[in-house]
């Protein structure tokens, strides 16, 4: 097995760094779209319900069948993934950027209004301080959940860690698949420990204990 | 599209029939064990630290894996994929337990103590309705879970709608997966209503 790393080396690293480019991309992608919408949940509270809903449906629709119906649209390969996981990662990113901003303490709002500081101001040094923990936590359980749902990816051209996996099945070897299988879980728990220690941090820096 | 269900309609139910049971049969495992193993991590807290830690790892390998895992043990076919599920259940279930039963109000066990409930019966009576919510939180999410890698199963032999899905790709047959992958996302939005308003008549205690 070491001889095979050994010798393709570099096809098994360019696999790592689509991997985690998709992973990446998709999350910022969704990072953004979902800071958006949640703004739009806040100003219209009767809209919550209704994206929710939306985004818990699409998340029930298993991923490699929400590929193929996207196949048509984006065609084969990594765009159609990273769609498919910004659509994916909204559900855990609208709840935990909402349950972060909800989770202020309005004394500290009303603190930084009497101080005199002005909305922008208070929105990025008051408010997003204290919600930075929860919403550290949602991006940890979407990166996590993206890196899982790339693996299968493999499987509409789109590269990553999941070629290993699936190439080594289909030609019966092994030594390919247990790489993959180790590069992929090995991957998720980097990443899972990354965005703990961001998230443990914020989460201090929010008690003030920083 | 409808044709296509009509002529084959023995295929379609066979596989819908597979998918479900293989889902059913997993998280039915999945919360015997993780339910009585959330319990006893909140019952005896020396172990909790060790059983949290395991089951927080596993939770982050992803299903594939997971599936791919079991094949040098167990090879291929309905039962390796069950057990792989299950282990991909597993974690969500015992430690939402874990937190549920760890998250009751004292206040209300000591309440009951007041007045007079035997450890059992606060047990049974107080704590576990007070857990309920957040344990029911647990076993939607892995159902959710289950339900979408049972797709992934197909793989490995299960069986199940996935073939639907694979064939649909591989045969550029779009009819074929569409069919594969709207009756899974309807079984698992079917799953996710049924829990919710299970969980809803549990979160009249809080």
């Amino acid at each position: 097995m070491i001889d095979y790393i050994v010798k393709y080396y570099d096809q098994i690293l360019r696999m790592l760094l689509d991997h985690g480019k998709m992973v990446a991309v998709s999350i910022v992608i969704s990072f953004a779209l979902a800071f958006v919408l949640s703004v739009v949940v806040r100003r219209f509270r009767n809209l919550s319900g209704v994206v929710l809903t939306v985004f818990v449906g699409v998340y029930c629709i298993p991923s490699l069948a929400l590929f193929a119906f996207l196949i048509p649209f984006t065609g084969l390969g990594q765009v159609t993934a990273i769609v498919a996981l910004v659509l994916y990662n909204q559900i855990f990113l609208i709840r935990s950027i909402l349950a972060g901003f909800n989770s202020v303490p309005s004394a500290a709002r009303e603190a930084a209004r009497g101080m005199g500081i002005g909305f922008m101001n208070s929105l990025l040094k008051v408010e997003l301080p204290l919600a930075l923990p929860a919403i550290l936590g949602g991006v940890r359980v979407a990166a996590i959940t993206t890196s899982g749902i790339t693996t299968v990816a493999a499987l509409i051209n789109a590269g990553g860690l999941g070629v290993l996996l699936f190439d080594g099945i289909r030609t019966m070897n092994f030594n390919k698949v247990w790489i993959g299988v180790i590069l992929v879980c090995a991957f998720t728990l980097l990443l899972n420990w990354g965005l703990s220690v961001l998230e443990k941090r914020s989460l201090r820096r929010a008690r003030g204990e920083r | 599209m409808w044709q296509y269900i009509v002529e084959n309609r023995q295929l379609y139910i066979t596989a819908i029939w597979e998918h479900v049971l293989l889902s059913v049969v997993v998280i039915v495992a999945a919360v015997l064990i993780g339910v009585s193993l959330g319990i006893f991590s909140a019952k005896f807290p020396q172990w909790s630290n060790g059983v949290i830690s395991v089951f927080t790892f596993f939770r982050l390998i992803p299903s594939i894996a997971l599936l791919i895992l079991v094949m040098p043990l167990l090879k291929t076919g309905f039962v390796p994929s069950a057990v792989a599920l299950t282990v991909l259940a597993l974690p969500a279930i015992c430690i939402n337990t874990y937190s549920g039963i760890m998250g009751v109000d004292r206040l209300a066990i000591e309440a009951a103590t007041g007045l007079g409930l035997s450890k059992k019966q606060i047990f049974t009576k107080v704590e576990l309705p007070m857990a309920m919510p957040m344990i029911i939180v647990g076993i939607r999410a892995a159902f959710i879970d289950v339900i979408s890698s049972a797709t992934l199963a197909a793989l490995v032999g299960a069986g199940g709608l996935g073939i639907f899905i694979f064939r649909g790709m591989m045969m550029n047959d779009m009819a074929r997966l569409l069919i594969g992958g709207i009756t899974i996302a309807l079984i698992a939005l079917l799953a996710e209503l049924s829990l919710a308003l299970w969980q809803r008549k549990y979160s009249r205690f809080i």
